[in-house]
């Protein structure tokens, strides 16, 4: 461990703002740490992280690539497991029910996620089905369109996967968190999406995550350098390689 | 209920409508097929005791050749795409997207050559009038050989080589397969009474039901850590 | 008490003190058996000097088993409670695994070649130590054929439960396949019964096996712990 050193230390509360009256007040805070610790191929990346996220709090993980940061999310994802410490969503423990525990959130991870061999619309409605959103055929088409919209890339609706670019496939990866929109109570683990988009996605990105935000979504997001988000809405989590936190 | 049973309808149809877009992976499992059957009578001569007598072990082996290869690949692709990681997440049990996996995988590798396998009988010179029940062994058979190709699958997710893996994790798991199955075959064959041996099959696939789709939910969520 | 062992400063200090012991005894039941077995215990009337080999093979074989269900207990312990030890203990009892059974399958092959004229039958037991040797190979292979060391633990402990359920469904299968087609003409290798004076042999020489294999898995162990130390630190040295 001495190669490893955390700074143990509580984000000043003064940093945390709420940004708009109209959030309801909901018992339990969106995303609250506690002691966690993970480690991974026997180095121990994150050590002590208390943290609380409030509805319509952004998470900002900065840090240089390979300190953590995929890490803490997929761990956030149930997909890594915990060294010590435990966290919830909502006030779902993360060790309670996995299916009630998954509802309470929305990953979109370094790979894109898509079917390869099936066109836009019929991959977003896999992907709707799989996040267990429950509505009608003909609603979740209108979802599926605006979301396409949103992210500019809805001439592209009945192409196929494989035949789209990089950079479309990775605004496809990012419409997908349209799809659940309305849902605000889901927390969004977003894994480095400034990283590889051009300007136009990322300022619609920006778009769709302020919005949510505005109605009461939380989202946890990584990157490095600074990110174009508004703020005074935003905690920053800086991960540094000798696991110092900030 | 309809949370788990959409998404896995959902994961079928999409596998099917894969294969039905690129047929080249059920395609060269039927060729295979039709090599062993055409191939082996050829080198071994015409004689026809003889070849009524091995027809049941080549049928078996045909349908163990040809499909290992595509039962390499079930994961391979989506795994590398991120699909497996939003399975994961998803609230739907793993467990039941993997039975979903592994019924879908039945219908696309299996079903095929079960439709085949009249071709390679009368290759063989096997009598026909006990087709439907062959076909029926093929059938529960092969889904014993679909599950235990997704556990090896699974296992070997990521690894270097995971062909030379499969096989040698799939030869030992699936030695009770063709042994009922072959034993089946031949007592259709013979006439004599093959409900036994229907039984100890449907047996082994209700074990291999239970075990399965948790191991290869279990193997991929080790895979993806 | 498995959490006072997991401590490896602890197993360090218990195996080096068990070590001596196990490898003394090894020795000298290793010369008493050979001993007993190849010059004071008698020929069998029927089988005459070749059932000496019965001596090898059959502690072999138990080691064999043995050293299976001991890897399939290892790999509970890691999978549900994460015994980093239990995934060291597993992949060090492998290859000795592997040895005792190729060891059964080469000795059974000899000592039946003149009884059955062939080298090879496919009777339920031979069968499924033939099995058991692939399944060995196949867990080697699994735990070691991953880029990152430690990834293959997991999944090749998974494979050692699937194969310790399989493996009665299997030995089970070849059991009713050959009672389909040759009747009860399975030959019985250990003899039609054990005399005693077979019998001792036939213990000293587990004996001798066993505390064998407990040597070589403390050195196996201790080897790995060193070898997995020496890539935690270097990962580390990596991360700053």
């Amino acid at each position: 461990m001495m190669l490893i050193t955390p700074i143990l230390t509580h984000l000043p509360y003064d940093f945390w703002q709420m940004t708009s009256p109209s959030l309801h007040p909901s018992i339990h805070p969106r995303l609250a740490i506690n002691d966690l610790a993970i480690s991974r191929g026997g180095a121990l990346l994150i050590e002590g992280l208390n943290l609380e996220l409030k509805a319509g709090q952004v998470l900002f993980l900065r840090g240089a690539n390979g300190c953590g940061k995929t890490t803490l999310l997929r761990a956030l994802a149930k997909l890594i497991p915990l060294r010590h410490g435990q966290y919830a969503i909502n006030g779902v423990q993360h060790k309670a029910d996995h299916a009630t525990l998954m509802r309470q959130l929305l990953l979109v991870g370094h790979r894109n996620a898509g079917f390869e061999h099936l066109n836009v619309i019929s991959s977003l409605r896999l992907m709707a089905s799989m996040m267990n959103i429950e509505t009608s055929p003909k609603q979740i088409t209108e979802q599926i369109m605006a979301a396409l919209d949103k992210m500019g890339i809805k001439p592209l609706a009945e192409r196929q996967i494989s035949h789209l670019s990089a950079g479309q496939q990775r605004r496809l990866a990012l419409a997908r968190l349209m799809l659940a929109a309305d849902m605000t109570h889901r927390l969004w683990l977003i894994d480095e999406p400034f990283n590889t988009l051009d300007d136009d996605a990322a300022s619609r990105l920006c778009d769709i995550i302020t919005s949510y935000c505005n109605h009461g979504g939380s989202a946890v997001i990584s990157g490095h350098g600074t990110m174009p988000l508004i703020p005074d809405m935003t905690l920053t989590l800086g991960i540094t390689p000798s696991g110092e936190l900030s | 209920m309809r949370a788990i049973l959409n998404p896995c309808l959902a994961v079928i149809m999409a596998d099917i409508r894969a294969s039905l877009r690129y047929p080249g992976d059920v395609l060269s499992g039927l060729s295979y097929f039709i090599m062993i059957a055409t191939l082996v009578p050829l080198g071994l001569g015409a004689d026809q005791a003889e070849l009524a007598r091995i027809a049941p072990v080549m049928i078996w082996i045909a349908v163990m050749l040809a499909s290992l290869p595509q039962m390499d690949r079930l994961f391979s692709r989506i795994a590398k795409d991120g699909v497996l990681e939003q399975m994961l997440i998803s609230p739907t049990p793993m467990t039941m997207l993997m039975l979903a996996k592994i019924i879908a995988a039945w219908l696309i590798i299996i079903l095929p050559l079960v439709l085949a396998a009249p071709v390679i009988g009368i290759m063989f010179g096997l009598a026909m009038d006990m087709l439907a029940m062959m076909l029926c062994f093929l059938a529960i058979g092969g889904l014993c050989l679909v599950m235990i190709g997704a556990m090896a699958a699974a296992l070997v997710l990521g690894s270097r080589q995971s062909g030379v893996f499969t096989a040698i994790i799939v030869l030992p798991l699936s030695m009770p397969v063709l042994i009922f199955g072959v034993a089946g075959i031949s007592a259709l064959q013979s006439g004599a009474d093959m409900a036994g041996h229907m039984m100890l099959l449907g047996a082994l696939t209700l074990i291999l039901l239970v075990l399965s789709p948790p191991v290869t939910a279990a193997a991929i969520r080790f895979s993806e850590e | 008490m498995f959490d006072y062992l997991a401590n490896p400063t602890r197993f360090r200090k218990i195996t080096a003190a068990l070590l001596p012991v196990v490898v003394m005894v090894s020795a000298i039941a290793f010369a008493l058996g050979l001993y007993l077995a190849f010059f004071a215990s008698p020929a069998d009337y029927q089988q005459g000097e070749t059932v000496r080999i019965m001596y090898i093979h059959v502690p072999a074989a138990w080691m064999a088993m043995l050293t299976y269900i001991l890897m399939a207990v290892a790999a509970i312990f890691y999978l549900v409670w994460r015994h980093p030890l239990a995934d060291i203990g597993a992949r060090a009892m492998a290859l000795p695994g592997a040895g005792f059974a190729l060891i059964t399958l080469l000795t059974g092959s000899f000592w039946g070649r003149p009884i059955w004229g062939t080298w090879w039958v496919w009777d339920a037991r031979l069968t499924s130590m033939l099995i058991l040797f692939f399944l060995y190979l196949g867990y080697m292979a699994l735990a070691d054929g991953f880029e990152r060391a430690e990834r293959g633990s997991k999944p090749a402990c998974l494979l050692l439960l699937v194969g310790v359920i399989n493996l009665p469904i299997i030995k089970f299968s070849v059991d009713w396949w050959n009672t389909l087609h040759q009747g009860s003409s399975v030959l019985r290798l250990d003899g039609p019964s054990i005399d005693p004076a077979m019998l001792k042999p036939l213990l000293v020489m587990a004996l001798a096996m066993l505390s064998w294999f407990i040597a070589i898995t403390i050195l196996q162990m201790s080897r790995l712990i060193m070898q997995r130390r020496v890539s935690n630190l270097e990962a580390r040295e990596s991360w700053s």
